[in-house]
């Protein structure tokens, strides 16, 4: 048995209040996005870039409409348990709100350039890098990214001498996954402290 | 253990990221229109919002946004920090802003963040895909009938092509082209004959087409 179904021509994504996803992140039409919320007074996240100069911390602003370029490595502590490099530009938005901070990435799925992920592992203490592996976005999609990176992110927690910097000797704390609902303890624990 | 070695800057370095908060007022003032920013266009516009009514400054109270889908007309409401996609082929229009119909080979995505202060103007973010110069992409602007949305004209713009500079003169060429010959607002359908068209920017509207802005 067939059913009759219309095409999808328009996406309404709340971002906060009962509405909002559960999950971190949905794929809607060709585009990636994350979101997340924080009451007022908690902790903000900080977003961070890699660059050849070092790490560069986005300042806290009320609001903050920022762009990290495709191939840049990024990260938003406490969301994302790795440094990934995505294929294509990641827009980064985050707003106070009545009641305190809404984040949002998008990442648009449509420039043919953007095949792949890279997530990757540096040492905490002197920037080695630790561990790097690829995902091909563009053939698993967002499942696919958040699977992997999740099994990628066990598979570096048990893997002590692959944490253990092999130029300054410090252990790198265990990782997390794109999804807190995701996390067993160990990543819970770890989401909290980095 | 220290986490990273960082660079500590009050601001972020312009020589290594120029422009990297569009909402900063210095940058904001550029996105008034759209501008390219990498594999996007932003535009980044500054309305009074109450609740779900949005006021723009030059266009009065603007009206929920309207696409046209499988089964007809479809009402989007504003609403505070809800990410909108009106996905790639979908018409769209913004009654008294926009007198066509709008037909993006992209996805363009809307958000409204709350203002500085209760009583200042909120941040409407409008995004959409860069079309790159060896890409096929366009967007057209097009007429549909009031009554039966017939297709009554439509021009197509390659934007991959063309660039976005040249779109807003050849998006004034094509409203001023339907508006020339009342056969092109003669429905073939049912014969009604619909209102003067109007671009997005009232600066170029004609007395008659600011009269059809505050129509329809």
């Amino acid at each position: 048995m067939s059913t009759k179904s219309e095409p999808i021509t328009n996406y309404r994504i709340p971002l906060v209040g009962p509405e909002a996803s559960p999950l971190s992140w949905q794929e809607a039409s060709r585009n990636l996005i994350w979101n997340a919320r924080h009451p007022a007074g908690a902790p903000r996240f900080g977003m961070v870039e890699l660059l050849p100069e070092g790490v560069v911390r986005l300042p806290d602003r009320d609001r903050i409409f920022h762009v990290v370029p495709a191939g840049r490595p990024h990260r938003i502590e406490h969301a994302f348990g790795f440094w990934r490099t995505c294929g294509a530009d990641a827009l980064y938005v985050a707003s106070n709100y009545a009641d305190g901070v809404v984040y949002m990435m998008v990442i648009s799925t449509s420039p043919q350039s953007y095949q792949s992920d890279k997530l990757h592992w540096t040492c905490l203490g002197c920037g080695h890098e630790l561990h790097a592996l690829e995902i091909p976005t563009r053939r698993v999609h967002l499942r696919g990214l958040v699977e992997r990176s999740l099994a990628a992110v066990r598979a570096f927690n048990a893997d002590v001498p692959g944490r253990t910097c092999p130029k300054c000797g410090a252990v790198h704390p265990p990782a997390y996954g794109f999804e807190p609902g995701d996390d067993d303890d160990d990543e819970r624990t770890a989401r909290a402290n980095w | 253990m220290m986490y990273y070695a960082e660079i500590s800057v009050p601001e972020r370095l312009d020589a290594l990221l120029n422009d990297w908060d569009l909402l900063d007022d210095r940058v904001v003032k550029k996105l008034t229109t759209f501008k390219d920013v990498g594999e996007n266009v932003v535009g980044v516009r500054r309305r009074m919002v109450d609740g779900n009514t949005v006021f723009d400054p030059l266009k009065g109270v603007l009206p929920e946004s309207v696409e046209i889908g499988p089964s007809g007309l479809v009402q989007q409401t504003h609403e505070m920090l809800s990410l909108r996609i009106t996905v790639a082929g979908a018409p769209h229009r913004v009654p008294h802003s926009m007198g066509f119909w709008h037909i993006n080979d992209v996805d363009e995505l809307y958000l409204t963040l709350p203002p500085p202060k209760p009583g200042e103007p909120a941040y409407f973010l409008v995004i959409m895909g860069n079309p790159k110069p060896s890409g096929n992409e366009g967007e057209s602007w097009a007429q549909y009938c009031r009554v039966c949305l017939t297709m009554l004209h439509e021009h197509y713009y390659k934007t991959s092509q063309l660039g976005l500079d040249g779109h807003w003169r050849a998006n004034l060429a094509a409203i001023r082209e339907f508006n020339s010959d009342v056969k092109f607002r003669t429905c073939p359908e049912c014969g009604h004959v619909n209102p003067l068209a109007y671009v997005w920017n009232t600066a170029k509207d004609t007395p008659e087409e600011a009269l059809a802005r505050q129509d329809w």
